[in-house]
């Protein structure tokens, strides 16, 4: 894989990031549901600078970022906490995938910025509770 | 077009927990094709892990409540050194020094020598990954630096 298709794959999942990080935080209650509601937020908005920092490396390279989809499937379950939290569990266990790919494809500057966006994403499943893994963002 | 992304909101809808993979399946083992520079690094990193692990081992001999409490590294660091005698060809341990004997004066001390340890082995891991000449090697110690810096951030204070 070329670096630029890994940084197009890595923003095109920011995209949908954003996109399912805005809906769960709007069906978390910011009152009856506080850390919940806290931490989305803060997921959503390292989502959203990721995704604008990828946008800014693919136009650097003289190519066209890939535009997020106009609307996402989202999850059939997130009415309750537990299923709000895990939905973005998930969320980062598979986003930091794409980051293992990003780093696997790209070398110097962009490969640092791939290996600090794993690690983010690895402890944002920490926050979620989800258990450590062996390897984070590998196959 | 989400299923070729590796990311997508309806599988993730399809996933729970539990479905996670094991560490057995997850091993992103580059068995071939490593340049001897990242071969020399895994080396390396291998010995470092191993005298991380030795700094555990004398800590949880000093205090023997956080024998539990570290297991879960342990584990880690083990599986990961598995992994890095799998990647190299004709791996040999390298010979460690034993590290210095611990003098945390109490267990929250010898836990903050513990995370001191830990962020140094993740930052030769990213520095690893960083240099490395193969994507598969780089992604391999992303992963473990990754791995640690779960730990630490599940570590109790």
């Amino acid at each position: 894989m070329k670096a630029i298709d890994a940084l197009q794959a890595a923003l095109a999942g920011e995209h949908a990031a954003v996109y399912l990080t805005g809906v769960l935080g709007a069906q978390a209650s910011s009152s009856r549901q506080h850390a919940l509601y806290a931490v989305l937020v803060d997921d959503y908005r390292e989502h959203r600078r990721r995704r604008d920092e990828l946008t800014v490396f693919i136009h650097d390279l003289g190519a066209v970022p890939v535009a997020s989809e106009v609307t996402y499937d989202l999850p059939a379950q997130m009415t309750t906490a537990a299923e709000l939290n895990d939905a973005a569990l998930q969320l980062e266990r598979r986003i930091a995938k794409t980051y293992g790919q990003l780093v696997e494809n790209t070398a110097g500057a962009q490969r640092r910025w791939a290996l600090v966006a794993l690690n983010e994403v690895a402890v944002r499943q920490v926050v979620f509770r989800g258990p450590p893994e062996m390897f984070p963002g590998s196959h | 077009m989400l299923g070729g992304l590796g990311l997508g909101v309806l599988a993730v809808a399809g996933c729970s927990a539990s479905s996670a993979p094991s560490a057995a399946t997850t091993q992103p083992v580059p068995r071939r094709g490593g340049l001897p520079h990242d071969v020399t690094a895994a080396v390396e990193l291998g010995s470092a892990i191993l005298g991380a692990v030795r700094v555990i081992a004398r800590v949880g001999s000093t205090y023997p409540a956080l024998v539990r409490r570290l297991h879960p590294l342990v584990t880690m660091h083990e599986v990961h050194v598995t992994t890095l005698r799998q990647a190299v060809p004709g791996y040999v341990d390298r010979a460690t020094t034993s590290p210095a004997p611990v003098t945390a004066r109490n267990q929250a001390a010898a836990l903050r020598l513990v995370a001191d340890t830990e962020r140094t082995l993740h930052d030769r891991l990213i520095a690893a990954a960083i240099a490395a000449e193969s994507g598969r090697y780089a992604r391999l110690f992303g992963s473990m630096s990754a791995a640690i810096s779960q730990q630490l951030a599940a570590m109790p204070a």
